[in-house]
């Protein structure tokens, strides 16, 4: 069992992401009908809704709060929310981490992405160079600040060679003692790369929108048709 | 000297004048009659971020072809067709019950009615939000009373969802509006109640065919200043769908998306466009002014 | 016992009935605030009625997810700036448009008061963008300066300067007093209940505005109660014993408000409708 926010896309995503769909094309257009990745992900988050086999979380705080507080024994998200779980010592022992089940169209994997930060140089920035030039040092070469970050903040990079660091190497008691930061950065390197393109977040509003008419029982052709129809006057 | 009493009007450029309303002056035209007028010229306007083009009427266009819009409108109007009459109602029936000088413990009772204005909008709604959670307060009392058999979705059904938020603004503003009733019901001659209970004429009647009559003009303000207060709603439905952090719905299905809410997530949560973001905006200060218009048009009436 | 009684009986208990509720009502999430506030996250989302043991946790969450001391100045100095800007320019513009005749004073006025239909999202991304122009984004300054010359604190002095006695004024004139020193000298200290009157609703505005504030202050150590509270709810490690410290906190200063001048209270919040 696990808790689901209908009002937020967030697995939707990561079901679609896996088989290397995202609301655009590889050129950045909207891409919501004929979206084999897409429809896939909404007909599991259908199945889910429908099946009624989830904690029915309202807003980030509930959905947190089933998990922190032992109501469900299991999270469907980023590699982030690793600081969250931890947050609750007496769990320690108790979680271990495993890969997201594959779809059954071309191209599906058992690996994601869902949220982060990224790192952005404006071209029209006076101090472009600079800025680049510190990103690249730092963000793309220093292993050692990966160690330091993660040791002090919990904060994961997506850099592959962070992995060489001591304190991507250790076991964590808390996963019963697994070497959890290996087997994510194992996986990292296999998530589908997709083109998040401008207008993610628009695009995203509106398929949140649309979850709770899932549970309903609409069938999921008639929802992607909606969708389509909201995001294209959104995407502009 | 000239009669002080009447005070006649000195029509003559007083340099006095003009320092004390100078500076009002100054900030209103720079923080409210060049954005406004900026806002018309940019509503005008269309593209991402900085990088603006002139487009005619395409963001009117563009908005009623925009079913996002829609739904902001609808909500929107759900919210103050509802809620406005229902908090309208209760304050008027509290103020007349408490108008009453045979109550005992009006003064306790009244500020405690009045006690919910003093709150933040936003610090209401997340005591709200706390209340309402899945298996919280409410529904733990709603079940344990034998209301419902299982907890209602507060916050994961569009109905639940925009009835939470109704009830939680009329907790806000009952006491606030309940405050001008007794204001102007103590200006009504009380003799004419007197006059009315001897007669035999019910509490009710009385209430109905006298107090509401005599109250119109007050009952009319309250009503255009909730609704333009509803039409601009947006702390307590941004705190209840999340509090400006990105992605997701806002509210089950976009249930709690107001058009101001709408206007933010244009400008500050997506691929920010002012132009359209800006055409958005005009559709309230359009139904203001219509409101407003209404206002003034009946004080007018009512001096005559 | 007349049936006639009977009924007057059952219908008084009726009507303390319904004010008790309601008054039960409007006071019940005050109570569970505080109690609120004495209890761990997991037993505020269950709902629970009674006094818990949290409150030191509650609290200690809350002073070191916060810097207290920091966001409660910011809220203090924007209440405060905004406050005294607020209530001198627009007392001095109301004065002045009651006492002093010219050619365009009604047609000024009436532009002024009609800016009071312009709602707030029309106004907000041109004053965004003016703010970026000045470099003001995320100071405190921006938060106040759109506020100050409010055309319905203007309308308020305009409207109770009616009823500043003249002779005050013609008597300190030919005492040979200059217009400023009647006005800080005279006027100010006469109307003062109008000042408190107007100080109530530019306090409680500046005290718990939100959207304007979300806008152009962006990082943490300029945001102001309003805003913690706002997005202490989101946080990664949502704590609701911790909010509700801060829902407390954050209330303390109206209420004190409110109990302090509570005639002059429901006189600002009238306004000048009566």
């Amino acid at each position: 069992m696990m808790a689901y926010d209908p009002n937020d896309a967030g697995l939707t995503r990561i079901i679609m992401q896996s088989a290397g769909g995202w609301y655009f094309d590889k050129d950045g257009n909207l891409a919501i009908e004929g979206n084999v990745a897409l429809k896939a992900a909404l007909e599991v988050i259908q199945k889910i809704q429908t099946a009624n086999i989830f904690r029915p979380a309202a807003g980030w705080a509930d959905w947190v709060g089933a998990f922190t507080g032992g109501e469900v024994a299991s999270v469907t998200t980023g590699v982030w929310i690793t600081g969250t779980v931890k947050s609750q010592p007496e769990q320690s022992g108790n979680w271990g981490i495993a890969p997201i089940p594959k779809l059954t169209i071309e191209g599906a994997t058992h690996y994601s992405n869902l949220g982060g930060s990224s790192w952005y140089v404006l071209s029209a920035s006076a101090a472009k160079d600079e800025a680049a030039d510190f990103l690249n040092e730092i963000y793309a070469k220093d292993v050692n600040f990966y160690q330091k970050i993660l040791v002090d903040r919990g904060a994961v990079g997506s850099l592959l060679a962070a992995r060489e660091g001591e304190a991507y190497k250790s076991n964590d008691a808390f996963f019963g003692g697994e070497p959890i930061w290996q087997t994510f950065s194992d996986w990292l390197s296999k998530v589908p790369s997709v083109n998040y393109g401008t207008f993610t977040n628009e695009v995203d509003s509106v398929v949140a929108a649309h979850q709770p008419e899932l549970a309903k029982g609409t069938p999921v052709d008639d929802v992607i048709k909606a969708i389509n129809e909201q995001a294209q006057t959104l995407v502009q | 000297m000239s009669a002080i009493s009447s005070r006649p009007p000195r029509p003559r450029f007083d340099v006095n004048g003009w320092l004390f309303v100078g500076p009002a002056l100054a900030l209103i035209a720079t923080f409210m009659v060049f954005p406004v007028l900026h806002s018309l010229w940019m509503s005008f306007q269309t593209g991402l971020g900085v990088r603006l083009s002139f487009a005619g009427f395409k963001n009117i266009y563009r908005l009623f072809n925009d079913p996002l819009f829609f739904t902001a409108l609808t909500n929107t109007f759900i919210f103050f067709l509802v809620q406005v009459p229902i908090m309208l109602t209760l304050a008027l029936i509290t103020a007349a019950l408490l108008n009453s000088p045979d109550i005992r413990f009006r003064g306790v009772l009244r500020t405690a009615i009045f006690l919910p204005c003093v709150t933040s909008l936003v610090a209401y709604t997340v005591l709200f939000k706390s209340m309402f959670v899945a298996n919280g307060l409410v529904n733990t009392t709603l079940i344990g009373l034998g209301i419902v058999d299982v907890g209602i979705p507060w916050m994961t059904d569009p109905f639940w969802c925009r009835t939470m938020i109704i009830i939680a603004i009329t907790w806000r503003w009952t006491g606030y509006n309940m405050i001008f009733y007794l204001a102007a019901m103590q200006n009504i001659d009380r003799s004419v109640y007197e006059a009315a209970r001897i007669d035999g004429v019910p509490t009710w009647a009385r209430f109905l065919h006298l107090t509401v009559p005599m109250l119109k003009p007050v009952i009319l303000f309250t009503t255009v200043t909730s609704t333009i207060g509803t039409l601009q709603l947006f702390d307590e439905v941004s705190t209840i769908t999340g509090g400006g952090s990105a992605g997701g719905a806002a509210g089950p299905g976009n249930s709690a998306l107001t058009l101001s809410l709408y206007i933010y997530n244009l400008t500050f949560k997506f691929a920010p466009n002012y132009g359209y973001a800006a055409t958005v905006s005009y559709v309230i200060v359009f139904l203001v002014a219509i409101l407003s218009f209404v206002q003034f048009y009946v004080a007018r009436e009512r001096k005559a | 016992m007349t049936s006639y009684a009977l009924k007057q009986r059952f219908s008084s208990i009726a009507v303390y009935v319904f004010l008790g509720v309601m008054a039960f009502l409007s006071i019940f999430p005050f109570l569970w605030m505080i109690i609120g506030a004495t209890n761990s996250t997991s037993d505020i989302v269950k709902g629970k009625m009674s006094f818990g043991e949290a409150l030191i946790v509650n609290a200690t969450t809350f002073f070191t997810q916060v810097n207290a001391p920091l966001i409660f100045w910011n809220s203090a100095k924007v209440t405060i700036i905004a406050t005294v800007l607020t209530l001198l320019i627009s007392s001095l513009a109301g004065y002045g448009f009651e006492i002093f005749a010219s050619r365009f004073r009604d047609k000024i006025y009436t532009l002024i008061l009609l800016t009071l239909m312009i709602p707030f999202a029309a106004l907000m991304i041109p004053l965004f963008m003016l703010m970026r122009d000045f470099h003001l984004i995320n100071t405190h300054l921006a938060v106040v300066l759109p506020t100050v010359a409010s055309a319905y604190i203007i309308f308020y002095f305009r409207q109770s300067t009616k009823a500043f006695p003249h002779e005050l004024r013609d008597a300190a004139r030919v005492d040979g007093l200059k217009e400023w020193q009647i006005f800080l000298l005279i006027y100010m200290p006469v109307m003062r209940s109008t000042y408190a009157a107007a100080f109530i609703i530019v306090f409680m505005t500046a005290w718990n505005s939100y959207l304007w504030p979300l806008i152009v202050l962006q990082s943490n150590d300029t945001k102001t109660i309003t805003l913690v509270i706002s997005s202490l709810g989101s946080a990664y490690y949502p704590d609701y014993g911790a909010v509700m410290i801060g829902t407390v906190l954050a209330t303390i200063p109206t209420l004190f408000v409110f109990f302090a001048m509570q005639r002059q209270f429901v006189e600002g919040m009238l306004g000048s409708v009566k």
